[in-house]
């Protein structure tokens, strides 16, 4: 949500970091920033062996295996070519990552509630390949994926462990044999050791400036993106939450309750609005059964568009004959941002 | 990639293409690239990562600073390397690593409160009031460490959070004894294990290790004398995502235990076998922590659940982004610690490992705190020199240069290293 306002303030930015170095162009008669950077740049270029061994011993800080003699080279060489100007001014560079959003502040109140507000997600796109949607959306259920784009190239047989270990040590039973063999193949393809490589432009290494980039589409991979007008209410299902309450809104039985036919999202629209918004914890019964599972919050991934038109898909189908929930609605209550605990007190019965 | 903002940069830069040598040459003098649509690489691999902390970008969660985040759902966020320069590490800074994903963003605290329960003469309940005034309050200074800081450094690298070093943090920790809570509840006879849970929650099945986190001590775990439910860190009280109200310190031992939000203490008469204890944080059964991908395969190693943490030594200053004049005189920094007895002696090594001399010892904060170090050093003459760190504990336990391998990445304590580039001067 905040990335659209961001984006207002890049193109000024953006325009800042150009003038500046004009500006100083225009006022450092002594050394003109455009001779010095020439230069710069063809000491840089004449002096190659400055330029690498400092490089490598840079860049290479950790290995360690720089020998005295090695640097004693590094010194002779850059003791020769000195630079034509004492000093070079600093140069200013249009730069999008670092931008860093500071917490703001919560305007406290003096009761017994302590809260904070929401949680930065900045998950960077998934490497584009077959099924990569059923890793998305598998995967985001208990988190980002993230998880697996921060990690360093493993083999298959690793990756399959580890879809292994959160089908059946954490619980992810949502995921189907099926689906689990599709997330390994598509772990085994583009993050193992062969293919996916620190500096390759597919490798999925854009952080924060792709959601930032993307103005409508939800900064978590895990949500599909929906215009913002038209949003597919379906295809939103399927997407986000047909992994845990199936595919026909049956749910599955004593772990994530079923939509058809449950009372409590087909009443008071605001509910359901919430619920997408701030997931749900506690217990609650439906249709005789108790569940004490938890709901992971939407409010982050979805706009209020795409929420009305998963709350209205799921309040129409399979059976389930609720009104239509507004944008305005979610948008409300999105703004109420009641806690989960005032959600559960609020549910239908 | 495609996104609008990439193109309207790129279109930018295409209109200044008059003034765009001054610009294209700026870009080369910079050592950094920074006009660039490519953000930086969150992972490493397969060799291990070479800089001290971790990848990622820096980005705030509330009540803290930015922070480097590895991963932002469960958050696992890691302290920059300059915030430990003193031996306590602001509280805003201080590292975040939720094993779950769903945790308190408001706590209430007129109906918040800690129970023991489970095999004790009385159920009891407190509430923060009455423990901030019921009992009395004992500051200790203790380091809290993540089991897999430093997990980038295996080789062959292994899953799960990516941290550089800054998955720790030392702090002045103020709150309760545990042995206080736990005589106003009275352990009935046949009590093995104290179990901790906090709220945190996850998405996967009831009863499985995505459901619900706690983790256990044994009753007669000499650590249990030393824990304590900390309402307060560095004079402040605990930001949420590292723990408000309340959590549990465990001065010597890895994070794992150290259980935020505590919200239940629970005696059982048998051991804990929930998946945090039965499964995971398991470490191989030497005190090293240290096997070999081979023993793992053929099935040769004995397991048991991580403890106490070995000794450690960190350069701190200087990093990477000094270019330093020969002949400057500069001080070596760093931190040490060991939960496994205080730390008696830091060593500094500027050839490599080769020769080692002893670094000045800072101010004693206590056993289980970070003990600063010091060491003078003037580099002659220019060149690239690697300076080595390590540190000895009470235990009589020396850091060396031998990696560790475990298959969860638990237990790093390898000797740290720190290239320093010296220039002429002149």
């Amino acid at each position: 949500m905040k990335y659209p306002v961001l984006m207002g303030l890049l193109v000024p930015l953006g325009a800042l970091a150009i003038a500046v170095p004009l500006v100083s162009l225009a006022f450092t008669p002594d050394t003109p920033p455009a001779a010095s950077s020439t230069t710069t740049s063809s000491a840089a270029a004449d002096s190659t062996t400055t330029a690498s061994s400092a490089s490598s011993a840079t860049g290479a800080a950790a290995q360690s295996t720089e020998t005295p003699s090695t640097a004693t080279q590094t010194a002779t060489s850059q003791a020769s070519p000195a630079p034509a100007s004492i000093s070079i001014p600093a140069q200013y560079a249009d730069q999008m990552r670092g931008v860093i959003d500071q917490a703001a502040s919560t305007a406290y109140t003096t009761d017994a509630s302590y809260t904070i507000g929401t949680i930065p997600q900045d998950t960077p796109a998934l490497i584009p390949g077959q099924d990569v949607e059923v890793v998305q959306t598998n995967c985001s259920v208990c988190h980002a994926t993230t998880f697996i784009s921060s990690q360093p190239p493993l083999p298959g047989s690793t990756w399959h462990d580890e879809v292994y270990k959160m089908k059946e040590k954490y619980g992810a039973t949502f995921i189907s044999d099926d689906n689990a063999n599709k997330i390994i193949a598509y772990l085994s393809a583009h993050y193992t050791p062969e293919t996916h490589k620190p500096g390759d432009s597919s490798a999925g290494t854009v952080a924060t400036a792709t959601p930032a980039a993307t103005t409508s589409t939800p900064a978590q991979a895990g949500a599909v993106p929906a215009s913002a007008t038209t949003a597919d209410g379906a295809k939103i299902y399927a997407a986000n939450c047909s992994s845990c309450h199936g595919a026909a809104g049956a749910g599955v039985p004593g772990a994530f309750p079923p939509l058809a036919g449950n009372k409590a999202i087909v009443g008071d629209d605001k509910y359901i609005a919430d619920v997408l918004l701030g997931g749900l914890q506690g217990q609650i019964a439906v249709n005789g059964q108790t569940y004490s599972g938890v709901m992971p919050a939407w409010a982050a991934q979805l706009s209020d568009t795409e929420i009305a038109a998963v709350a209205t898909h799921v309040r129409s189908s399979w059976g389930n004959a609720g009104a239509a929930v507004s944008a305005d609605t979610v948008k409300a209550e999105r703004a109420a941002a009641k806690p989960v605990s005032q959600v559960l007190s609020e549910r239908p019965q | 990639m495609n996104e609008p903002t990439s193109l309207s940069r790129r279109s930018a830069l295409a209109l200044l293409s008059g003034a765009g040598a001054t610009l294209a040459l700026s870009r080369n003098t910079l050592a950094q690239s920074s006009v660039t649509n490519t953000a930086a690489p969150i992972f490493s691999g397969p060799g291990p990562l070479t800089g001290w902390n971790g990848l990622g970008p820096l980005i705030a969660l509330p009540q803290k600073v930015p922070l480097i985040r590895l991963v932002d759902r469960p958050p696992l966020y890691e302290t920059p390397r300059a915030y430990f320069g003193s031996a306590f590490t602001p509280t805003a800074a201080f590292f975040i690593r939720s094993n779950l994903s769903i945790f308190p963003a408001s706590i209430d605290l007129s109906t918040w409160r800690l129970k023991l329960e489970g095999n004790v003469n009385n159920t009891v309940q407190f509430s923060l009031a009455q423990l901030l005034s019921e009992f009395e309050p004992v500051t200790v200074n203790a380091v809290m460490q993540c089991t897999g800081n430093s997990r980038s450094r295996f080789q062959p690298r292994r899953p799960g959070g990516q941290w550089g070093n800054g998955a720790m943090g030392c702090a002045a920790w103020t709150g309760v004894r545990l042995r206080d809570l736990l005589k106003k509840a009275g352990v009935k006879a046949g009590s093995v294990q104290v179990q901790f849970q906090g709220l945190d929650k996850g998405a996967g099945a009831p009863g499985s290790g995505g459901a619900e986190y706690k983790k256990s001590l044994n009753l007669d775990d000499p650590v249990l004398d030393r824990c304590i439910v900390a309402y307060a860190m560095n004079g402040q009280p605990l930001p949420l995502v590292n723990g408000f109200p309340v959590r549990l310190v465990v001065p010597g031992y890895f994070a794992t235990y150290w259980m935020k939000t505590l919200s239940f203490v629970r005696l059982l008469t048998e051991k804990d076998t929930n998946f945090w204890m039965a499964t995971a944080y398991l470490q191989p059964d030497n005190l090293k922590g240290t096997t070999t991908p081979q023993a793992v395969k053929d099935k040769t190693v004995k397991f048991k659940p991580v403890g106490s943490m070995p000794v450690r030594a960190f350069i701190v200053t200087p990093d990477e982004t000094v270019k330093a004049p020969a002949g400057l005189p500069m001080t070596v920094t760093g931190q040490a610690m060991s939960g496994r007895g205080a730390v008696t002696k830091v060593e500094v090594s500027t050839d490599d490992g080769k020769t080692w001399k002893a670094a000045k010892l800072g101010e004693d904060h206590g056993e289980y705190a970070f003990r600063p170090w010091s060491f003078a050093w003037t580099p002659k003459t220019a060149g690239s020199y690697t300076l080595a760190v390590r540190a000895t504990d009470a235990s009589g336990a020396v850091q060396t240069g031998e990696p560790i391998w475990n298959p969860s990445g638990y237990l790093w304590n390898t000797t740290e290293r720190q290239t320093v580039v010296v220039g002429s001067a002149g």
